[in-house]
C-alpha cells in the first residue's frame, strides 16, 4: 500500500480495480470524465493492480485539482507473507466460512448476508491471514472440501486454485483498513475486488456504497477464465475427464460470482450503463428497484467541430477504435477487410490503439494481415488524438466479443462517423435505438452484426461506404441519437443529482 | 473492462523433496555403519591380543594403544561431526542442482580445512593428554586423528556413492592391514601399535579418496578450480549450522556415558597418562555393540526399499498432480514402512538379544571375561538395540528435513545420557548400565511420538507449512 498523492480529504472515494490512472480504456475514461466534470467535489482513488511491474510509471491521465487522494496496492507483488508457523485455527470459525460458502450458492435472494462475515474484524482478526494460510483447521477445511466435491481434480491444482482466490481477500480487507476514513461515499466502477473492498468499508464504516458497472465484472473474467490454461498440467485430451478442468474454473467463477452478489446486495443504487447489462445484474442477484441505467455521455460539442473538418463525400476509411487484444477479435476485423478489399479496392482500415498489452496476439493479428494480402490496406496507428481521426474515417466500427457501452461509438456519432458493430454490451441501443421509443423512432445509425460473423460485417462495411444516401442517413440519425441522449451535459447531471441525493441523506442522518 | 483477473501458481519448491532427501538421508544413517565396523574391530584387536600373547607386558601395551587410539577415534568423530552432515546436504543439493562437478573440487576444500583444524586441534590435545611421551609418540597420534577425520569426511561421501559393498571391504582392507602391520612392528611396542593403526587408517583413506576421484567428475568446463571452499563461503545458501550441531551432539551423545565412567575414580583408572579407562564398564558395552549388526543391516534395508519408495511416491502423488486420495495413500504407506522398519527392528532385534541372553555366559567363559560383568551387558544389550530404535527415527528425521527437531533430540541424548549415567554411578555398581539405556529408551519412546506427529501432519506442512 502506497499513497501517492495526499492532498486533501476525497468527498469520493473510487475503488479502481486495474483502471484509471495506469490503464487506459472506457472504465478510465469514464472516471477521468467523472472527476473532470463535478469540480465541487472532491475524489480520491484507490488502485488496485496485480503487479507493480505490469503498469506504467506515470500516470496517463492528467490529475484535476479535485483529484486529492490516491492509494495504490498491488495484489500479486511479493510482499511479506506473515511468517510462516503452525497454528490449530479455530472450528467456529470454518463455520462462518461454511455460512458463507452457502450464501454465495444460495439462490434466494431473501437469506440475509452472514452477520459476522461483514465486520472487518473477521478478515483481520477472527480469520487472518495466517490462520488462512498455516492453520490446520483450514488445511482440514480445504481437504474436506475437496473431497466432498471435487475428489478427482488434481489435489495440487485445486490447493492452488483456493489459495490464489482467497489472498486477494486479505489484501482487500488490510486496505479497507487502511482507507476506511477516506471519503464520505464510496463510488465503485465495477463488482469484483474492487466491489468487495466497497462492501467492506461501507459495512465496517456505515458509508453509502454506489456501484456503476460497465461491463459485466463476473460475465467478463468467465470469459478470462475459461480462455486461460489453469493449469501448467494438461492431460492428453484423450485420458481428460469433462468434468476435471471444469472444476477449477467454475471455483472461479463461483468465487467472483460471490463476490459480485456481496456488492449488489450492498450497493445502492446500483448502475449499469444500458438495459442488457442492468439485466444481467438482476440475473445474478441485484435487487431490481435499486438498479438503473445511466447511459455514458461523450463531450459532443468538441467533437461536432470536426465535423467542419470533414472531406467531401465517403472517406474509404473503416476505423477500429481499441487496444489489439483477443476480446476485441481484431481477426475477424482482418478477415472482413479481406471481403471489403475485394469489393471496394481502395478501402483503407485503421486501427487505432495500443497494440502492447497482448504482444503475441497483436503479432497473430499482423501475420494473418500478411497472409491475406491486406497489407497495403490496414494500418496500426497505435494511440491517436481521436479527434483527427474521426473526420478523416467514413464508418467506424468495433469488432469485440464483449463489450460494456463503448464511448468511441458516442464519439463517432458526435464526429458524424456512423457504427459497424458486433452485437456486444450496448452496441444495439447506440446503433438501433434505445428502450425509449423516441431514441428508436430516430432511425439507425449503423449496423448491428453477429459475434465473429464476417459476411455480415463485410456487408455493413461496403453497404455504407457505397450507399451514400444510406450513409447520410445514418450519420444524421448518429448526430441527433448523441444529441439528445448521450451528451456529456446529461451525464453528470444525473450523477450529481445522484450524489447530492445521497450526500442530503447523510446529512439528515447526521441530524438525527 | 476494469479488472486484474488472477493469478495462478502451483509449484511446491520441489528442493525441498525428493531426491535431495533421499541422497541426505541415507548417507546421514550410513555414516555411522563404518562406526560400528570400528568398534568391532578394537574389540577383536583387543581380544586377539589377549589370547595370541599372554604376557602381562604386552597386553598393557595392548590396552594403552587401544586406547589412545579410540581416543582419537572419539574425539575425530566428534570434531568431524559437525562437517559430517552439513556437508552430505551440500553434495545432495548440488546433485540434486545437476552441478555434481563441484562436488570433488569442494571434497578437496573440506578434506583441507578438516585437516587444518584437525592439527590445530589434535597438537595442544596430544600435549595435555600424553604429558610423558615421546615426541614420536605425539607425532603419531598427530597423524593418526589427522587421518581418522579425514576418513570420516571421505566415509560419508562415498556412502551417497552407495558402494556399500566396496566401502565395507575397504575399511576390512584397512583393519587387515592395522593386524599385519601390528605383528610386524610388534618390537616397537606402543610405537609400533600407533604406527600400525596410522598405516591402516592412511591405506583405508586412500582407498575411499580414489573410489571418490574415480567416481566424480574432475573437470567440467563450468569449473576450473582444483579446490573449492562453497560450503564455508555460503556461495550457495547457508551452511547448515543446524545439522552441524546436531551430528556433533550425536557423536558427543554417544562418548559421554563411557567418558564419565573412565574419568569417576571408582569406576574407571589410569591407563596412559590422562586417558583412562574403566574395567567395569567399557568391556561389556563394546561387545553389546556387535549385536547392532542385524538390526541395522534390517534397517538400511526397509529405510531403502519401504519407505524411500513411498516417500517418493508421495511427493510424486503432489508434485504430478495426485488427488488427494492418492496423497492420503501414500503417506498412509510412508507411515506405514516407518512402522513396518521399527517392528522389525524391535523383533529381529529382541529374538537376537534373547539368543545372546541365552548364550551369554558361555560367550563370556569362551572369551575368559569374568561373569561378573554379565548382568551389565544384558542391560547394555537392550540399551545399543533402543540406540539403533533412536538412530533410525533420527535418520527419518533427516530424511523429512527436521532439522530443528533433529538438533533438540541430540542435544538431550547429551545431556540425558550425561545425567543419568552420572546417577547409576552414585546409586552403585548394581545400576551401572541402566543410565544409558534408561536415556534412549525415553529418547526412543518420546522421538517415536515426534515422528508420528510429523508423519500425520505431512501433507499440512507439505502444503500448507512451505
Amino acid at each position: 500500500m502506497k499513497i501517492t498523492l495526499n492532498r486533501g480529504e476525497p468527498d469520493i472515494l473510487i475503488p479502481a480495480e486495474g483502471t484509471y490512472p495506469y490503464v487506459r480504456g472506457g472504465v478510465s475514461s469514464w472516471i477521468a470524465q467523472l472527476i473532470a466534470g463535478l469540480p465541487q467535489y472532491t475524489f480520491g482513488i484507490a488502485f488496485v493492480g496485480s503487479k507493480q511491474e505490469e503498469y506504467p510509471k506515470k500516470p496517463l491521465y492528467p490529475f484535476p485539482d479535485n483529484l486529492v487522494y490516491i492509494v495504490e496496492l498491488y495484489m500479486f507483488d511479493e510482499d511479506e507473507k506473515p511468517p510462516i508457523k503452525a497454528l490449530d485455527g479455530e472450528v467456529d470459525t470454518f463455520k462462518q466460512i461454511q455460512k458463507l460458502y452457502e450464501w454465495f450458492r444460495g439462490n434466494e435472494k431473501e437469506l440475509p448476508f452472514p452477520e459476522d462475515i461483514k465486520k472487518l474484524s473477521f478478515y483481520l482478526k477472527t480469520m487472518d491471514e495466517s490462520v488462512f494460510l498455516y492453520s490446520r483447521e483450514s488445511w482440514y477445511f480445504t481437504s474436506q472440501k475437496n473431497n466432498e466435491n471435487s475428489s478427482d481434480t488434481p489435489f495440487l491444482d485445486y490447493f492452488w486454485t483456493v489459495r490464489s482466490i482467497h489472498l486477494p481477500i486479505w489484501k482487500m480487507a488490510k486496505l479497507a483498513k487502511f482507507i476506511g476514513d477516506k471519503g464520505k461515499i464510496i463510488h465503485s466502477p465495477s463488482t469484483g475486488y474492487a466491489g468487495f473492498l466497497s462492501t467492506l468499508i461501507s459495512y465496517d464504516k456505515e458509508k453509502p456504497y454506489l456501484l456503476t458497472e460497465h461491463g459485466i465484472y463476473t460475465k467478463e473474467r468467465k470469459i478470462d477464465i475459461i480462455s486461460s490454461t489453469l493449469s501448467g498440467y494438461k492431460k492428453l485430451d484423450l485420458f481428460r475427464e469433462s468434468g476435471e478442468d471444469n472444476y477449477i474454473q467454475n471455483m472461479w467463477v463461483k468465487f467472483f460470482e460471490g463476490i459480485g452478489k456481496m456488492s449488489y446486495s450492498r450497493a445502492n443504487p446500483i448502475l449499469s450503463l444500458y438495459s442488457v447489462a442492468k439485466e444481467t445484474q438482476i440475473l445474478y442477484g441485484a435487487n431490481k428497484d435499486i438498479c438503473r441505467v445511466i447511459p455514458n455521455g461523450v463531450d459532443v460539442e468538441k467533437l461536432a467541430k470536426t465535423l467542419k473538418h470533414r472531406p467531401k463525400g465517403i472517406p474509404k476509411v473503416i476505423t477500429l477504435i481499441g487496444r489489439v487484444v483477443s476480446i476485441k477479435d481484431i481477426k475477424t476485423f482482418v478477415r472482413a477487410m479481406r471481403i471489403t478489399a475485394s469489393k471496394i479496392p481502395e478501402v483503407e482500415a485503421w486501427i487505432v490503439g495500443p497494440d502492447d498489452e497482448e504482444k503475441e496476439y497483436a503479432q497473430e493479428c499482423r501475420e494473418l494481415i500478411s497472409v491475406l494480402d491486406l497489407t497495403e490496406h490496414i494500418k496500426f496507428l497505435g494511440f491517436q488524438n481521436i479527434a483527427d481521426i474521426l473526420p478523416k474515417s467514413g464508418l467506424l466500427t468495433l469488432t469485440s466479443i464483449s463489450e460494456g457501452m463503448p464511448l468511441v461509438i458516442l464519439e463517432g456519432f458526435a464526429a458524424g462517423v456512423p457504427c459497424v458493430s458486433t452485437d456486444v454490451g450496448s452496441c444495439k441501443d447506440l446503433i438501433y435505438g434505445g428502450e425509449n421509443p423516441e431514441d428508436k423512432a430516430l432511425g439507425i445509425a449503423g449496423k448491428v452484426c453477429e459475434i465473429a460473423n464476417i459476411t455480415q460485417l463485410a456487408e455493413g462495411y461496403i453497404k455504407f461506404l457505397t450507399d451514400e444516401e444510406a450513409w447520410l442517413d445514418a450519420q444524421r440519425v448518429a448526430i441527433e441519437r448523441v444529441n439528445r441522449f448521450y451528451t456529456q451535459e446529461l451525464f453528470l447531471d444525473t450523477y450529481q443529482k445522484i450524489y447530492e441525493d445521497i450526500f442530503s441523506e447523510l446529512e439528515t442522518k447526521w441530524q438525527e | 473492462m476494469a479488472g486484474i483477473g488472477f493469478e495462478l501458481k502451483q509449484i511446491i519448491k520441489e528442493k525441498s523433496l525428493t531426491s535431495v532427501m533421499k541422497t541426505f538421508g541415507y548417507s546421514a544413517v550410513l555414516s555411522s555403519g563404518p562406526w560400528v565396523i570400528s568398534m568391532i574391530i578394537i574389540l577383536g584387536i583387543g581380544l586377539s591380543s589377549v589370547y595370541l600373547s599372554r604376557s602381562s607386558v604386552s597386553n598393557q601395551l595392548m590396552l594403552q594403544a587401544s586406547v589412545s587410539y579410540v581416543s582419537a577415534l572419539a574425539i575425530s568423530s566428534i570434531y568431524t561431526g559437525f562437517f559430517q552432515l552439513p556437508f552430505t546436504r551440500f553434495i545432495a543439493d548440488r546433485i540434486y542442482e545437476k552441478k555434481s562437478y563441484l562436488i570433488l573440487p569442494n571434497f578437496i576444500g573440506t578434506l583441507i580445512v578438516t585437516i587444518v583444524f584437525g592439527f590445530l586441534i589434535s597438537l595442544p590435545l596430544s600435549i595435555f593428554l600424553f604429558d610423558t611421551q615421546t615426541n614420536l609418540f605425539l607425532l603419531l597420534y598427530i597423524s593418526l586423528f589427522v587421518v581418522l577425520s579425514c576418513v570420516w569426511i571421505a566415509n560419508i561421501l562415498a556412502a551417497s556413492l552407495k558402494l556399500y559393498k566396496l566401502v565395507i571391504l575397504f575399511y576390512l582392507l584397512g583393519y587387515v592391514a592395522i593386524y599385519i602391520s601390528s605383528i610386524f612392528l610388534r618390537e616397537y611396542e606402543i610405537i609400533g601399535l600407533l604406527l600400525s593403526f596410522l598405516i591402516g587408517n592412511s591405506l583405508l583413506f586412500f582407498m575411499l579418496f580414489l573410489g571418490i576421484i574415480y567416481h566424480y567428475p574432475s573437470y567440467n568446463n563450468k569449473n576450473k578450480k582444483f579446490i573449492r571452499f562453497d560450503m564455508f563461503q555460503s556461495t550457495f545458501g547457508k551452511f547448515y549450522w543446524k545439522l552441524g550441531w546436531s551430528g556433533m551432539l550425536y557423536n558427543i551423545a554417544i562418548w559421554i556415558d563411557k567418558a564419565i565412567f573412565w574419568f569417576t575414580p571408582i569406576v574407571g583408572y589410569v591407563v596412559i597418562d590422562k586417558l583412562h579407562a574403566s574395567m567395569v564398564y567399557d568391556f561389556p558395552i563394546f561387545l553389546a555393540y556387535l549385536s547392532i549388526i542385524p538390526g541395522m543391516a534390517i534397517f538400511f534395508y526397509r529405510l531403502e526399499v519401504d519407505f524411500a519408495m513411498a516417500y517418493d511416491k508421495f511427493y510424486r502423488a503432489i508434485n504430478r498432480h495426485g488427488t488427494q486420495k492418492q496423497i492420503k495413500q501414500h503417506k498412509q504407506e510412508m507411515i506405514n514402512a516407518v512402522k513396518i522398519s521399527l517392528q522389525e527392528i524391535l523383533f529381529v532385534q529382541g529374538m537376537f538379544n534373547i539368543l545372546l541372553f541365552l548364550g551369554a555366559e558361555r560367550l563370556f567363559e569362551l572369551l575368559l571375561l569374568p561373569k561378573l560383568y554379565l548382568p551389565l551387558f544384558y542391560v547394555d544389550v537392550i540399551g545399543v538395540q533402543l540406540q539403533l530404535g533412536f538412530m533410525s527415527i533420527l535418520a527419518y528425521l533427516y530424511y523429512l528435513d527436521r532439522q530443528k527437531e533433529a538438533l533438540y533430540y541430540t542435544l538431550f541424548f547429551v545431556l540425558l545420557n550425561a545425567f543419568l549415567t552420572w546417577i547409576s554411578i552414585q546409586l552403585g555398581p548394581f545400576f551401572y548400565g541402566y543410565g544409558y539405556s534408561i536415556t534412549l529408551l525415553i529418547l526412543f519412546v518420546a522421538s517415536i511420538h515426534t515422528l508420528n506427529n510429523l508423519l500425520q501432519e505431512l501433507d499440512y506442512r507439505t502444503f500448507m507449512l512451505q
